[in-house]
């Protein structure tokens, strides 16, 4: 009997199909065959899970040693298996309690066994996650199972058959297969030939009715023709390539960091039936968005482990995206189950501005705040930002000659230097800071109540996360609630820290910046600030705005979202609904980025570079194309108010992004004149 | 259903046509950002002072990325059909190694 060889999924599936009358059973190898792996070398999981057992063995054996003791003990095993069976055979369960047993000497069997079965499962499941179903092959299978062939699995492999069910059930492979048959169980190979004659006792078959598929010319060629079975060798040239092109980065990260960012996104890429036609936003969220969000994350994840944080609150509405994205990095980036408690904190700048305002009254930071939206004009914007009522303040507006609607705003058509002055005396007069107090008592109240349910006092230490820019919102938070004697420490992270305005940075309040902080200059990072709003619209939350912390009864406090059926609100949805393509795709991204670097072990930091060049690729000098598809149609600034500022500002902050899609088109120098607007914007901050 | 119809109908007011691509090219590169794009920003890297890109990402390597995408496939299929005619120099090299 001869085999034959194909160079492609379709025409070796394409052979099977032609002989199906002709074999009652097929088999299948598993590796390469039926499940192709994402990375290029096997034993690339060895890594992790050795550094799963160095968390627990502590320094003394650090993942390098790990990796090497269990090669060395897997040798043993197959040469002691070899002298007894007919093939130099290994198997896992038995290689990893010898391995465990002799690092953990001191520990009693039954914790060797409790020890194996946590070091299996993480195996397997870093395993499952490298593995993916080919699909025509599949296909195959399927077809072969609807007309009543039987299929086998068949692998020379040190897992028991027993871990391999596990791992083609989790690739949704286990109702069509009939057994499967692993050289570790029985210490008989393909490769050598004496696992053939086993499976057809075992399984009842024909040799001459027996159909074999794999992708290795001797174990799986060579061996089953000599035994009577018809067999064909799949050596796929598009599956090479493939590989090829990940080892190639794998041996270029070490070098360059420029490239482990995109040996993650390769890691990432979809491959097989998961690389179906989508959307382009899809495609946009997954191969653009996704590693910036994730990266922010996983930064933030490292950051709570280094500062022993035991609590994590993401800021609505940016954050639920960054909290969906957490809940699914966390179990991999804190593998002992020490992953701090993450929560959802509905909070917004307008409805913290106010409890801000009730202990320490208003300062002339937070009164600038309300004034810097070109929009925001008068003392009705300062009123309608921080829920004051106009009335009550007008006697002290007019103690200073202020009126309700003196311009205030440098970026409106009347405005005066001398109102300026007058207002910043105003702020510093006691009678019109306790009537300020007074009126924002009710709302701190209900937000200290609001905070309690989330128990936000219950640790000295908590972490807050957002997209960005200024901080105002831990600014207000942290003000609204550091006269409380059990007030916890802050630890702010944002995506990007704007630089255009001070926080006020203290012990128990800090921020910083991911991608971009003001502190530290990184010019490629600054470009996230160019499509603030991008990133903004992508991250909300498909839920109204909150506009206030309300007292309802004596102790509860209720939240007061905005209504469903507001203009904004409307514009909103419909911004969210546009970008839900955009967001499916980071999701779908989270899981894999997990993956990738759970094999590579990278750091946030690691990443970096690569995200920069992707800012500078895609922000600073995007397609016209890639505008028309990303910007926006509806963006919010819950601070601004109705005004048309002067002619001169409404332009403020304009840049590629907010230039038509066919102006970019044919004037392309226009990103290289934004480019350097923000240049030297940055070089003066 | 309800949502998606009201999706399409968003998305039909500001985009002409929906046009579906796959998230890995043929090629297996990233879609939207293949290593063309990487070579040509590096290329503006040289000229521009962008930032920090921890090193940078080397021109050789840039083209060797940007030849395993475009001709990798290939490559490897005429490595496929050339393997038994040339396997004769494998054995002349092994020959030669042990002697």
């Amino acid at each position: 009997m001869t085999w034959h060889t194909f160079h492609s999924c379709d025409t070796i599936t394409a052979w099977c199909a032609d002989q199906a009358d002709t074999f009652d059973a097929l088999t299948l190898d598993i590796f390469d065959t039926i499940l192709v792996r994402r990375i290029h070398d096997p034993d690339l999981v060895k890594i992790p899970v050795a550094r799963f057992i160095t968390d627990k063995a502590g320094h003394r054996w650090p993942a390098e040693r790990v990796v090497r003791f269990r090669n060395r003990i897997e040798r043993i095993h197959r040469l002691r298996n070899g002298k007894r069976h007919p093939d130099h055979e290994a198997c896992y369960p038995d290689v990893m309690r010898d391995l465990l047993t002799r690092i953990f000497k001191d520990r009693q069997p039954s914790d060797i066994a409790e020890l194996l079965t946590a070091v299996t499962d993480y195996e397997l499941a870093i395993e499952s996650d490298m593995l993916v179903p080919r699909a025509p092959i599949v296909e195959l299978v399927r077809a072969m199972r609807a007309r009543k062939k039987r299929i086998i699995l068949v692998s020379d492999m040190y897992l028991p058959a027993s871990h391999l069910q596990r791992l083609v059930d989790a690739a949704g492979l286990g109702p069509l297969v009939d057994g499967i048959v692993s050289s570790a169980d029985t210490c008989r190979a393909k490769a050598s030939g004496s696992a053939w004659p086993l499976i057809r006792d075992k399984f009842k078959l024909d040799p001459a009715r027996w159909l074999h598929i794999g992708d290795n010319p001797i174990s799986d060629g060579l061996r089953p023709a000599e035994f009577g079975i018809r067999a064909g060798i799949l050596r796929d040239t598009r599956e090479m390539a493939r590989k090829a092109i990940v080892r190639e980065y794998w041996n270029a990260a070490p070098r360059r960091p420029f490239w482990r960012g995109r040996l993650v996104q390769q890691l990432m890429l979809p491959i097989e039936a998961e690389n179906s036609p989508r959307d382009e936003l899809y495609i946009a969220g997954h191969n653009f968005f996704a590693p910036f969000f994730c990266a922010f994350v996983h930064h933030v994840a490292e950051q709570c482990r280094a500062r022993k944080i035991k609590r994590v609150y993401f800021f609505s509405r940016e954050g639920e995206l960054l909290h969906k994205i957490w809940n699914v990095l966390a179990p991999t980036l804190f593998p002992d189950g020490q992953a701090p408690a993450a929560h959802y904190l509905y909070v917004s700048r307008m409805a913290l501005a106010g409890p801000a305002c009730a202990v320490r009254g208003l300062d002339q930071e937070n009164a600038a705040i309300a004034f810097l939206p070109a929009a925001s004009r008068d003392i009705r914007d300062l009123c309608r930002v921080y829920g004051l009522e106009v009335v009550s303040l007008v006697p002290h507006l007019r103690r200073y000659g202020l009126q309700v609607e003196t311009v205030l705003s440098r970026f409106h058509t009347g405005w005066n230097p001398a109102n300026g002055d007058r207002f910043r005396r105003l702020l510093n007069d006691p009678l019109f800071q306790d009537e300020i107090k007074r009126q924002t008592a009710a709302a701190n109240e209900a937000l200290q109540r609001y905070l309690a349910t989330e128990h936000f006092f219950d640790q000295p230490d908590v972490a807050v996360v957002d997209i960005g820019w200024l901080g105002t919102i831990q600014r207000f938070l942290h003000q609204g609630t550091s006269h409380r004697p059990d007030h916890p420490r802050i630890h702010g992270f944002v995506m990007a820290l704007a630089g255009s305005f001070p926080f006020p940075a203290s012990d128990d309040n800090r921020i910083e910046g991911y991608i971009f902080d003001r502190t530290k200059f990184d010019f490629a990072g600054s470009l996230i600030m160019t499509a603030r709003d991008l990133f903004e619209e992508v991250a909300r939350a498909p839920h109204p705005g909150l506009m206030a912390y309300r007292c309802k009864d004596d102790r509860e406090c209720e939240l007061e979202f905005r209504r469903a059926d507001d203009i904004f609100a409307k514009n909103e949805a419909e911004q969210s609904a546009y970008f839900a393509p955009l967001r499916e795709g980071i999701l779908d991204a989270t899981g894999r980025y997990m993956a990738a670097v759970r094999i590579l072990n990278y750091e946030a930091r690691d990443i970096k570079p690569w995200l920069n060049s992707l800012l500078v690729s895609r922000l600073a000098f995007p397609k016209a194309s890639e505008v028309a598809l990303l910007r926006h149609i509806h963006h919010m600034d819950d601070f601004a108010g109705r005004h048309a500022p002067l002619k001169r500002f409404r332009k403020i902050g304009a840049g590629v992004w907010n230039t038509a899609p066919w102006k970019l088109r044919l004037m392309p120098w226009l990103k290289i004149w934004h480019y350097a607007k923000h240049a030297v914007c940055m070089l003066r901050q | 259903m309800a949502q998606d119809m009201a999706l399409c109908k968003t998305r039909s007011l500001y985009v002409e046509a929906i046009t579906m691509r796959q998230t890995a090219t043929q090629r297996y590169d990233l879609a939207g950002h293949p290593a063309g794009r990487i070579m040509r920003q590096d290329l503006i890297f040289r000229i521009l002072p962008i930032g920090s890109f921890g090193g940078g990402p080397d021109l050789k390597l840039i083209v060797t990325f940007w030849s395993l995408h475009t001709f990798g496939r290939a490559l490897f299929a005429l490595k496929m059909r050339l393997e038994k005619p040339a396997s004769f120099i494998l054995r002349l090299r092994r020959s030669l190694h042990a002697r």
